[in-house]
């Protein structure tokens, strides 16, 4: 008994030490290992010459994968190029300096960028937009621009690259980027240690070899040629420091996951500025190495970046508007109208910005699975189209701010069939097609029954909660057509398998889209992703209307294999028209734009932005003024008025 | 069914909480809205359908029944008549005999009623006869508050009869018997109090999509145990009593002494937890839509309008809607709770003093 009490106190007195280090972990981590510190140029030599024991014996084991050669080896005849044609994007008055504010809505739970919890939306901040890639996708153009390679070229069957490392390219801490350090990337992401079996599979199914010439060039080897080559190297193949992971192990999950890793990007995170679960705190290099190249100066100006949590967005956007944060992101248009509908945006201080993109836009639209009872018949597919009233939506629920989507791929220019528009909303028309199924008489709640007295009801699955007024909108004028729809909404990862699964009847479903030149069908339209070689549903594929036609599978594997754009045109237009024509897909709606709300201080190149981006703060091309803001400050002060600003960029606008 | 004659003890009882003003007028008052929006009464008050429509010399009764397509009333579609419209078009003709009356409350729960170059929730408009306002989509809050009114306290009710049933028999029967029955009803119920109710119903709502059924049933499930320990302690005091004892001499069964000797006296403790049980039920409810885990969409519930109220902070109606409503409801509730309480108070009327 003695000893329980003992012991219950000792728990007592553990539990709130153990939860305090917990909470306050900024200082436990040993300074050395973080990408944020300065190395001197004896450790510089140091950190060159390091080998990984692992990845030394791998490369040895794959000489077929990984080659060196010596420069001399260099093949004749390579075509360079290096975009020097594109423009850009930039401008040449921003200002460097100042701290921007943004909220975030979940504190990152590792700084790690691949691995259990690193998929979250702060990775961005940590990878996607401020590491440089061996090339970029040019905004505006679509082109392609050097990032770490100052030159690059390409083989004619398109299925080899050769890339000269920009000399001047280095990571945070001084050290340079040398052809070793993507030998490294393929070691360490095939490496089970990283848990990421996405990324163990695209290292080892996408490229056929990375060869060395030297420090400076590296040949990388893909396995299928494709017009867009150079879309492989836009966000994967990065290098990774080798030396950086010399206690790289089974344990690599935990032990690296706070420590800053270097970053060939401008922005480096300080041990000291991590407030684990409220803030966290970019600072710019002072002299970072991109600081001069053509398509990276004039951008990423702000000194500091400021992360803080908030975690309800209603509350995010009062403290936006109490000048907590620079800029907002608006996403509804009862945001845009309403919600902004405040002293500091009537009188100025706050400005409202839409600019109108073309990007591949995320296809929200009604998928109706075609393994399902009456939904195979093309009858009863027709007549949902007809019945579905996404004209109301727009209307109603989206304010007529959004556009009416017409086909399975719009956005992707001169790809997207413009014969194909979306049927229209007719309660007339459904019933004309549902009564050529069957269903001819009216039940006495007005839904439609056929001669078994079977009720003309279907499921409609989302995990959207969001979307939740959409739904009962289009589930209102449904009736009209005669149709029930029963609205299921579940939590987004069930609703996400349940639809894997091919459980659903109709589902609504957004699969959002990177920008590519031209669209996917082999995912969404082959019969491989449909069923399996046993006649069953097959799970676990993105196929959602259960789409197995083999004249559609020959064009699509044509497709896939072509490297002549003018064919990939052609089939694209003619399966868009037999998408069209099969009806399993109601497109919803598109957002032509992106919109966004900033204090007046955060100032923006000529345009605001670029053709090919997705959301205001993409580019990192905007800057904070000093004066402006001081401006700004004082005029609050005196409640001075500005007068109301809403600016609207149509330069990219396409018209029907 | 002798037990259930009222007794002059249960009549002085009634007598004593008739006296309790607060409680008495929140019971009729309560009494009132039950009835109010009773299935098939409500449809007469707050309903898109019209209750008379007089057309072409004829005279018809929509409330109820099979609907009438637009097309009986000479519309174009086959859709059901939207009687507000009607009412329009007759009025267009003043020499036409036709005549439509309306429910006070022209909406249904569910339809938008959206107005062309208007956004979002309308405040209150007595012309449109949307008396509390409209949410995001058009649809109107007094009939989703009256009907999300019905379906929050037949829910409460019809678990609170459920839950009674099980355990009164679940407690008599360990009380009555004891031994090993008590003492592994016992532990059976100690064990199935540790499951976390609210895990259990966030995953099957995120799993399947919830029914009303589904949600009752795991109230239920979850819920019994509670009365079951209430009524195992009157059981065994019951069963102590000497009356009990004597029965038990005079040769009476043990089903002739649980109800005609113990349940009777048990039943002040029963009638004092039910409006509590009832309360607590439309408090669950609606936290449970509150976060979006109630019931299924498009359903009208209490919960998910103070939910939509609390988004759209900037159309306040919603949320005080929501919020009195909910808060009228339950003090109401808890007003009957209270007298009942003091009304059956053993201690004023018990036969043993």
């Amino acid at each position: 008994m003695k000893f329980l009490i003992i012991s219950t106190a000792k728990a007592l007195l553990t539990f709130p030490i153990l939860f305090l280090g917990a909470c306050g972990g900024d200082k436990d981590e040993p300074l050395e290992v973080s990408g944020a510190i300065q190395l001197s140029p004896g450790q510089i030599e140091e950190a060159l010459a390091y080998r990984n024991p692992g990845a030394e014996s791998y490369f040895a084991e794959n000489s077929e994968f990984f080659r060196v050669k010596t420069a001399g080896d260099l093949p004749d005849g390579l075509v360079w190029e290096s975009g020097d044609g594109e423009k850009e994007f930039a401008s040449p008055e921003a200002i460097r300096g100042g701290k921007e504010k943004i909220w975030i809505q979940d504190f990152p739970r590792t700084l790690r960028v691949v691995g259990p919890d690193s998929a979250t939306s702060f990775r961005r901040y940590l990878q996607d937009d401020h590491s440089v890639s061996l090339v970029k996708k040019h905004p505006e153009t679509g082109g392609y621009f050097p990032g770490l390679c100052s030159e690059w070229a390409i083989s004619e069957d398109r299925k080899t690259v050769w890339f000269r490392i920009d000399p001047e390219a280095q990571y945070s801490d001084g050290v340079p980027v040398v052809a070793r350090h993507f030998f490294f990337t393929f070691y360490f992401m095939r490496s089970p240690w990283i848990q990421a079996p996405w990324y163990n599979n695209w290292y080892s199914e996408k490229y056929t070899h990375i060869t060395s010439y030297g420090d400076d060039i590296i040949e990388v080897g893909l396995k299928d040629a494709k017009p867009d080559t150079l879309r492989f190297f836009e966000e994967d193949l990065l290098p990774i420091p080798e030396y950086f992971y010399d206690e790289f192990g089974e344990d690599f999950i935990n032990r690296y996951a706070w420590r800053f890793v270097p970053t060939t990007g401008p922005y480096i995170i300080k041990a000291d500025d991590i407030r684990k679960g409220r803030t966290l705190t970019q600072t710019r290099l002072g002299d970072w190495w991109a600081d001069d190249k053509k398509f990276w100066r004039y951008r990423y100006n702000p000194d500091e970046r400021e992360f803080s949590v908030i975690r309800d967005p209603e509350k995010a956007l009062e403290a936006f508007l109490s000048g907590d944060f620079d800029m907002q992101r608006i996403r509804t248009p009862d945001v845009w109208q309403e919600k902004l509908d405040k002293p500091p945006v009537k009188k100025g201080y706050i400005v409202r910005a839409q600019f109108y993109n073309q990007t591949p836009r995320p296809c929200y639209s009604l998928r109706l699975n075609k393994s399902k009872p009456y939904l195979n018949d093309i009858n009863i597919r027709l007549g949902l189209q007809h019945a579905s009233n996404f004209r109301l939506v727009l209307e109603q629920y989206f304010r007529g701010r959004y556009e009416r989507m017409q086909s399975s791929s719009d956005g992707y220019g001169e790809y997207t069939n413009p014969e194909v528009k979306a049927r229209k909303f007719s309660a007339a028309k459904a019933r004309e097609y549902f009564a050529k199924a069957g269903f001819t008489k009216s039940g006495a709640d007005g839904i439609l029954v056929n001669e078994q007295g079977e009720r003309l009801s279907f499921t409609v699955t989302t995990g959207y909660k969001r979307l939740t007024d959409v739904l009962t909108i289009l589930e209102r004028e449904a009736r009209k057509a005669g149709v029930e729809f029963q609205i299921e909404i579940i939590d987004s990862t069930a609703a996400w398998k349940k639809v894997q699964e091919k459980k659903h009847e109709i589902c609504l479903t957004a699969l959002n889209r990177s920008v590519e030149l031209y669209p996917r069908y082999w995912d969404f339209w082959h019969s491989f992703n449909a069923y399996k070689e046993d006649g069953s549903v097959k799970p676990e594929t993105n196929n959602f209307t259960v789409t197995a036609y083999p004249e559609w599978d020959k064009l699509i594997d044509r497709y896939e294999k072509s490297t002549d754009l003018a064919e990939i045109k052609a089939i694209a237009h003619e399966l868009e028209q037999k998408i069209h024509d099969d009806s399993a897909f109601i497109p919803g709606w598109v957002r032509p734009y992106f919109q966004c709300a900033y204090w007046r201080w955060v100032q923006w190149p000529e345009g605001f932005s670029s053709r090919l981006a997705r959301e205001h703060d993409e580019l990192y091309v905007h800057w904070i003024d000093p004066e402006i803001k001081a401006e700004t400050k004082a005029a609050i002060k005196e409640g001075e008025d500005f007068g109301e600003t809403t600016l609207t960029f149509d330069q990219h606008q396409q018209k029907p | 069914m002798n037990f259930l004659r009222i007794k002059p003890l249960t009549i002085k009882k009634l007598k004593r909480f008739r006296a309790i003003r607060r409680g008495y007028v929140s019971f009729l008052l309560f009494c009132f809205l039950l009835l109010v929006s009773f299935w098939g009464v409500g449809e007469y008050f707050v309903n898109s359908r019209a209750l008379v429509v007089k057309y072409q010399g004829q005279i018809y009764f929509p409330t109820h029944g099979a609907f009438h397509p637009g097309t009986d009333f000479g519309f174009d579609y086959e859709y059901e008549t939207n009687y507000r419209d009607l009412k329009g078009k007759f009025a267009e003709d003043p020499d036409s005999e036709n005549w439509v009356l309306l429910p006070i409350v022209p909406y249904n729960a569910y339809e938008n009623d959206f107005v062309e170059g208007e956004y979002g929730p309308q405040p209150p408009n007595f012309k449109r006869r949307h008396f509390l306002g409209t949410d995001n989509t058009g649809r109107d809050i007094l009939a989703r508050l009256f009907y999300g009114f019905r379906y929050a306290v037949g829910f409460a009710l019809a678990y609170m009869l459920i839950v009674f049933v099980i355990g009164i028999a679940v407690g008599c029967a360990m009380g009555y018997f004891g031994g090993s029955i008590d003492l592994f009803g016992q532990r059976v119920i100690e064990i199935w109090q540790n499951i976390p109710f609210l895990y259990i119903v966030i995953i099957v709502a995120s799993i399947v999509r919830p029914t009303i059924g589904i949600l009752l049933g795991i109230f239920v499930v979850f819920g019994w145990t509670s009365m079951t320990y209430y009524m195992r302690t009157e059981t065994l005091r019951e069963k102590s009593r000497d009356y009990v004892a004597s029965a038990k001499v005079l040769g009476a069964s043990n089903w002739r002494v649980i109800f005609r000797h113990v349940l009777p006296n048990t039943i002040s403790i029963l009638v004092t937890f039910m409006p509590f049980t009832v309360a607590s039920a439309i408090a669950s409810l609606t936290a449970l839509d509150f976060l979006g885990f109630g019931l299924p969409v498009p359903t009208p519930s209490w919960g998910e309008l103070l939910q939509r109220g609390v988004q759209n902070l900037n159309a306040p109606w919603i949320v005080t809607s929501a919020f009195g409503g909910l808060v009228v409801v339950l003090l109401l509730v808890t007003f009957i709770g209270e007298a009942i309480r003091e009304a059956f108070d053993p201690k004023k009327f018990t036969v043993y003093r």
